[in-house]
């Protein structure tokens, strides 16, 4: 006969409810914060956002009218710095994994990219200032404040970028190099189109860090009010979080300013979401036809 | 061991990792158009010494190599060859099969298309491989497909006509079946038998059986020594050496 599982409530079973329950809690915190955090934003910025808001320019000294230039601003921003960043990050990370020998250069180049990850970005903001606003000559400038961001986004990408190469399958570099490949043909042919899904995943990443940040364009790009779209890269921008920072910190208007602050704040995370989401898209279609 | 009538012959190779030497003065040829198997016990240098015929041996920073490998009167270790040059005049096909994350047509125009030799010359040599690996009637209708479409003993098929695609000399096989069903196993030992007339074959297995049942010339390695090198036919019946005649009856393995 088998003897039934006696049933009793001891420590164990307590313990274990007791540490469900608490794991439920915090993640309870974690969306209460999240869902707030949107709905502020949501029920402050929604009621200012039509067509007008984003498709013209700020009027009655920004109590009124749209963001346009901002939208485009932080747009070019955002494309110039990343166009910026991603190749020289990828052919850095292509030194490190596949050249460089462990010697202590290398170890400097990694040292030195993880500080960059660390330094807060407003040091960004004074580097770019004096590095390509006066002592380059670019002027507050939209190729200045690119350039800005995309030292910021450098770390990110690099490391990404390493961490997608050395996820590639070594017998795919031995399979090209015994057909008789270089080691650049290896590299361009099958690791790099292999690497790239999860290269452009941290590009994405950066995509939402660098289109945000305020404190690198402060000096370097970012203009508080202007009537025409930038013609050229020596031009100065309007951006969006910088707009949102002048709207809550300057001019003489709040009770107008605020709601347009946290309207901008809207289109700013739509905006990131949206260009996440092409990324996403573009890996989805590429991951696709890759299993290994 | 060295036979001069071989087109290709190890001569005195020795080989280190860091110091810790893995091959001891080997020296054997490897017969125009023959399968020459090598066989031993795990951990004999077997895998290592095959991946001295095409220097992939050259991709680990502490190994290093003395003596020579001769291909038609060319020692392949010399200084002003071209190392990509003897990688596609000597082919491998791994233990893994590992397809490039490509269509099938790219797999096999992958060497080709390295040389840039011309599209049209590409597809016809696309689908004389694939023939020669006997894959083409299962793959032929779709060649745009992705590689890893294909089971691991096709794949595997698949990675020979890659590698025939070269139109290389020699072919070096490692373990080439020891990830794959015993079916697939037998239409890839068919297949050697059926490809030695165009290719020569190196085979490093350590399936005793196969060895005895696909080449012409068995080497015998152990602790890093080309212990015997004969006919396969002579080893398996009167083995001169007992530490082969005891691998052979499964004492050690």
């Amino acid at each position: 006969m088998i003897k039934a599982i006696p049933v009793k409530i001891n420590i164990r079973k307590i313990s274990d409810l007791a540490g469900v329950n608490l794991l439920r809690f915090f993640i309870i915190i974690t969306a209460f914060f999240l869902i707030s955090f949107l709905y502020i934003i949501f029920s402050r910025g929604g009621q200012v956002i039509s067509w007008e808001f984003i498709t013209k320019g700020p009027v009655d000294s920004m109590t009124a009218g749209g963001i346009y230039p901002a939208i485009v601003g932080t747009f070019w921003l955002t494309i110039l710095s990343i166009a910026f960043a991603l190749p020289l990050g990828i052919l850095t990370a292509i030194y490190l994994v596949s050249y460089a020998k462990p010697y202590w250069f290398v170890r400097m180049v990694r040292i030195a990219v993880n500080t960059l990850a660390g330094i807060p970005s407003i040091i960004y903001g004074l580097f770019g200032m004096t590095v390509f606003v006066q002592i380059l000559h670019m002027g507050v400038s939209l190729l200045a404040g690119s350039l800005t961001l995309g030292i910021l986004a450098l770390p990110v990408i690099i490391n990404t970028s390493e961490e997608a190469f050395r996820q590639v399958p070594k017998s795919f570099r031995e399979a090209s190099l015994a057909l008789g490949a270089t080691e650049r043909q290896s590299i361009m042919r099958v690791i790099l189109p292999a690497a790239l899904p999860n290269i452009l995943t941290g590009t994405v990443l950066s995509i939402g860090r660098v289109a945000g940040e305020t404190a690198p364009i402060l000096f370097t790009a970012a203009t508080f009010y202007s009537h025409r779209l930038p013609k050229s890269v020596m031009d100065e921008v309007m951006a969006l979080p910088y707009h949102i920072y002048a709207l809550m910190t300057e001019g003489a208007h709040p009770a107008q300013q605020i709601p347009i602050a946290y309207g901008t704040a809207l289109v700013l995370l739509a905006l990131v979401l949206f260009v996440s989401t092409i990324a996403i898209i573009i890996r989805y279609r590429i991951r696709k036809n890759r299993k290994w | 061991m060295v036979d001069n009538t071989a087109h290709i012959n190890a001569r005195n190779l020795n080989l280190w990792f860091d110091t810790k030497q893995v091959l001891h003065n080997v020296n054997f040829p490897v017969y125009n158009k023959k399968i020459t198997a090598l066989i031993g016990p795990s951990g004999c240098g077997k895998s290592t010494l095959l991946r001295c015929f095409n220097r992939m041996n050259d991709l680990i920073p502490t190994c290093h190599i003395k003596g020579e490998i001769s291909l038609y009167n060319q020692n392949i270790y010399d200084n002003k060859v071209d190392v990509t040059e003897i990688r596609t005049k000597v082919g491998m096909v791994f233990q893994q099969p590992n397809p490039f994350p490509k269509s099938i047509f790219n797999n096999v125009a992958y060497g080709l298309q390295l040389r840039r030799m011309k599209k049209s010359r590409i597809s016809e040599i696309v689908e004389e491989s694939l023939k020669g690996a006997w894959i083409w009637d299962e793959v032929k209708d779709r060649l745009n497909q992705s590689a890893f479409s294909l089971s691991g003993g096709q794949q595997q098929r698949l990675c020979i006509a890659r590698a025939l695609a070269n139109d290389p000399e020699i072919i070096l096989l490692d373990e080439p079946t020891s990830a794959l069903d015993p079916q697939s196993t037998a239409k890839i030992e068919e297949l050697c038998l059926a490809l030695k007339d165009k290719v020569t074959i190196l085979i490093v297995t350590h399936n005793i059986a196969q060895a005895g049942r696909i080449s012409d010339f068995t080497g015998f390695m152990y602790l890093g020594e080309m212990v015997e090198f004969a006919k396969t036919q002579t080893m398996f019946t009167v083995p001169k050496d007992k530490r082969t005649e005891a691998y052979l009856n499964g004492v050690f393995g």
